[in-house]
């Protein structure tokens, strides 16, 4: 007989506008839906995912969801059967806040807007700019065996534009993104002389800067950057169904000192605006705020019913996806009492480096690396060459441990998030830090 | 349902019209730490309508569910889209299809969620074989495919594909090995010699050493190249798009019928690929597949173009069947089965010949290489140091540095050819890098 049993039926369904802008002109402007059921059954351990576009097909999927969770069940050895975690339930209704729906904005008004940012940023001849805008709005129906029955709507929207700069085959990009939660003022109040003509102004500077100088060395991180580094680097090692699967080199270390006393980290389901905010996951669970790093011990990982129920820890609400994967939503370093001038006044010799092109890592041993947008030297106490292509690689824990500055203000950026092939929107941010790691600089020519 | 909206787009005003049909059905089976406990079943459907209002282009997509006006609603967002679109190109017309050999496997699509949970099952047992080898995880997709594209210019293509393919991931302590397999045909792929594999190249990054850095010569093996997350997607792929070049955006901008690359490279796309995991009769807009010479013994022949692309090409061009896209796009310039043609000697035979220097399994970051200028630091996967022509050991960590454009213009390429799952397939090659321990 099976000792626990649960299920779930998920209905979603999305709208969504996009518009692409290259070089001044329109490439796509398009507005489509898109609505499908998701079954979940859950037995002993074991699971059953059913997915169909038809959302009428929604009972004779949980029928076979069921069936077939139970004969998976079956298979699964005695010490290995568990249960879900202990959890608390979201709110039966959830929406994203927001100023102004952007169902409410023509399509007209959308592309006139892109067109403008992308054309501010046509400073000089030898620039290709390309600007892309999306909004999307989901909402989401969930039913569960548990008797809840919870709906959320969640709206995001943004901006993001990349420039190219080019110079006798020398091409340089930069790029830059405004995105979040919420509604079309998100877009509506991007100003083109910071969002345009800034990145197309970074990306001309850049066909003069020079190659980054290789080896280990002092480096500061920007906001952004450490944004991808806590994310990369100590996010997806802080997941516990990586933890309970024995692939993260966090495993075990609850409650150790992992980090310098400096380092303090959440996971933030509820940040207004956030573009990794919702109201409650995958699982039915309360948005919390959790406290992954306080002052350098350990303090918690991101679970899910099902990664909880196999720790035998209770549920973060950190199960997204179409089905069940523990993922982050804003993952943020917290600030501390430094600030970049003093950081740089006391390095002899470094890399200072800005914003972020994305990263990887690697759970099971906390190796990373990932590659800034520019950077600049620091020698003796201040920022010398500008530097291109620099990419930095560590190992996570290391890296925190020697963390020995980190600033006062903070900044947010936003991204999205790839595991085993499926997408979610994150956020993630900090202030600037000081540690040391191994930079690569790119190609001598 | 593709009629009635091409119907209605035409009552609409609309002159042209195009509608791209894309299904999928698939069954995964999947386990964690050595305990089968995930299956996933799901049938997914998707429509796309382009249309061309006043010389403008329009586009929608939608999910047909049943029991909406989604005919009416597609036509009526496509319209409003065209009122601010781009300018409308033209759709191909009318043409003869080649039959491709090896796209549909009736075992595969006879292949039921146990069949795939008995495979999945066959790997956890080869893994277990392996003892102190932790399987932490291992899975088999199983999945079916059918597109159509149908327009006003009497263009109707229907075509159906399998595809199967399993994976693994195993530690043990810190090592890591990985490996998967994907194929067209049921018997193209073993799950359990996939397992064992991934079990070995763990075993073999045990007990790594540290070595120094400085430059010398790195041989990168096929899975650092092919497939989506090798160096040659977003690189070297991208600066042969017709539409980059259109844009000045590639280094190969100009190039035609010029030496950019080492003499033994040579490459080409093939949408007709016998057996290829992105072989189609025609294109996601109905353009009959073709296979495209890129580049023979270093210099640079062709581009890729889907329609657009072509139309806007400074001088003319011609789609070369290189329209890709989901249901909810429009199509944009993409490789279909990307081939960096294999050269004489053998991998060993390259290791021989190396004084010092590393051979790379895999490659981590390769998305943050800088697609326009080609320079990369990337981070190297299971590597192995080469002394006097032998492997002695596995390397404990190395950054990879250089330029993807100067690495093909100075390179060899060895025997062993992949073929990968992303459809971009490469040999091993030989390069000299700038290598950061």
């Amino acid at each position: 007989m099976p000792r626990y049993e649960y299920w779930d039926v998920e209905d979603v369904s999305s709208v969504s506008t996009s518009v692409r802008v290259k070089d001044g002109s329109v490439i796509e402007a398009k507005a489509g839906g898109s609505s499908g059921v998701r079954v979940r059954a859950f037995c002993d351990g074991a699971w059953a995912y059913f997915s169909s576009a038809k959302t009428s097909d929604a009972e004779k999927l949980l029928a076979a969801a069921k069936l077939t969770a139970r004969k998976l069940a079956r298979g699964i050895p005695k010490n290995e059967k568990c249960g879900l975690a202990e959890f608390v339930a979201g709110s039966r209704n959830w929406s994203t806040r927001m100023k102004r729906d952007p169902a409410d904005v023509s399509l007209d008004s959308k592309v006139k807007k892109i067109l403008e940012l992308d054309r501010a940023a046509i400073i000089r001849r030898n620039i290709s700019t390309s600007t892309s805008y999306s909004d999307t709005s989901s909402k989401i129906l969930l039913r569960t065996s548990d008797g809840l029955e919870l709906e959320q709507n969640l709206v995001r929207c943004g901006a993001a534009i990349s420039c190219i700069a080019r110079e006798m085959g020398n091409l340089q990009s930069m790029f830059r993104s405004n995105r979040g939660s919420g509604g079309w003022e998100i877009v509506e109040g991007t100003n083109a002389e910071e969002f345009s003509v800034e990145t197309a102004r970074k990306a001309l500077s850049l066909l003069k800067a020079k190659s980054a100088p290789a080896g280990k060395t002092t480096v500061i991180l920007d906001p952004l950057i450490v944004g991808t580094f806590i994310h990369e680097a100590l996010g997806h090692m802080a997941e516990s169904d990586h933890v309970a699967s024995h692939d993260s080199v966090l495993e075990g270390k609850l409650a150790k000192k992992i980090a310098s006393s400096l380092v303090s980290v959440t996971d933030d389901k509820t940040t207004p605006g956030g573009y990794g905010t919702f109201g409650f996951d995958r699982d039915g669970v309360r948005a919390e705020r959790t406290l992954l790093i306080e002052n350098g011990v350990l303090k918690g990982y991101m679970n899910s019913r099902t990664s909880g129920g196999k720790l035998g820890l209770r549920s973060t609400g950190n199960c997204r996806g179409e089905f069940n994967q523990v993922r982050m939503s804003n993952t943020n370093f917290l600030p501390g009492n430094s600030n970049l001038e003093e950081m740089i006044r006391e390095t002899k010799k470094g890399v200072y480096m800005i914003g972020s092109s994305g990263g990887t890592a690697l759970t099971i041993n906390g190796m990373f690396n990932f590659a800034a947008l520019e950077g600049y030297e620091i020698r003796n106490g201040r920022l010398g060459a500008h530097l291109k292509d620099v990419a930095l690689m560590g190992n996570t824990l290391d890296t925190l441990r020697r963390v020995d500055a980190v600033g006062a203000k903070t900044e947010d950026s936003t991204g999205t998030c790839g595991k085993n092939g499926e997408w979610v929107p994150v956020g993630s941010g900090g202030p600037h830090i000081r540690t040391v790691a191994v930079v690569g600089g790119a190609h001598k020519e | 349902m593709i009629d009635k909206i091409l119907r209605l787009a035409k009552k609409a005003g609309c002159t042209d019209a195009e509608v791209f049909v894309q299904e999928a059905s698939s069954n995964v089976s999947a386990s964690e730490r050595g305990v089968l406990d995930e299956t996933v079943s799901s049938n997914d459907i998707g429509v796309g309508l382009r249309v061309n209002l006043k010389g403008k282009t329009g586009f929608s997509f939608c999910t047909p569910t049943v029991g909406r006006n989604f005919h009416e609603d597609i036509v009526k967002r496509a319209v409003s889209s065209a009122r601010v679109g781009d300018k409308f190109t033209g759709f191909p017309g009318k043409q003869k299809y080649a039959r491709v050999s090896g796209q549909f496997d009736r075992k595969i699509a006879e292949t039921g969620a146990s069949e795939i949970i008995d495979m999945t099952l066959e790997m956890l047992s080869a893994l277990r074989a392996f003892g102190k080898v932790r399987p932490t995880y291992a899975s088999v997709s199983r999945t079916l495919y059918r597109q159509t594209v149908s327009n006003t210019n009497g263009v109707f293509v229907t075509e159906r594909a399998t595809q199967i393919g399993c994976g693994a991931y195993v530690t043990i302590g810190t090592a890591v090995g990985w490996k998967s397999a994907e194929s067209r045909h049921l018997g193209g792929i073993d799950p359990a010699s996939v397992a064992r594999r991934a079990a070995e190249r763990a075993l073999e990054a045990l007990n790594p050493k540290s070595i120094s850095g400085r430059e010398m010569d790195v041989i990168l093996r096929p899975e650092c190249l092919g497939n989506e997350d090798g160096l040659l997607d977003g690189t070297i792929i991208e600066a042969m798009s017709g539409e980059n070049v259109f844009r000045k955006a590639s280094r190969l901008s100009g190039k035609l019928g010029t030496k950019v690359f080492s003499e033994n490279v040579n490459a080409f796309d093939d949408g007709l690929l016998k057996g290829g995991l992105n072989s189609w009769a025609a294109d996601t807009e109905g353009v009959a597949s073709r296979r495209t010479p890129l580049v023979e013994n270093g210099v640079l022949r062709n581009f890729l173009y889907d329609s657009s692309s072509a139309a806007r090409a400074a001088g003319g061009a011609k789609s070369t069947a290189n329209g890709y896209r989901g249901f909810s796009s429009i199509p944009s310039v993409s490789p279909s089965n990307f081939v960096l043609v294999p050269g004489k000697i053998g991998e060993e035979q390259m290791v021989r010949d190396v004084r010092e220097g590393i051979v790379v399994s895999w490659l981590s970051g390769t998305h943050t290489a800088n697609g326009f200028s080609g320079d990369f630091s990337v981070e190297a996967k299971n590597a192995f140091y080469i002394k006097n022509g032998r492997i002695l050991h596995p390397v404990k960590s190395a950054m990879l540095s250089g330029n993807v454009f100067s690495m093909m213009a100075d390179c060899e390429c060895a025997s062993n050819l992949e073929q990968m799952p992303g459809g971009i397939s490469a040999p091993s090659l030989k390069v000299r890098l700038n290598v950061i321990a």
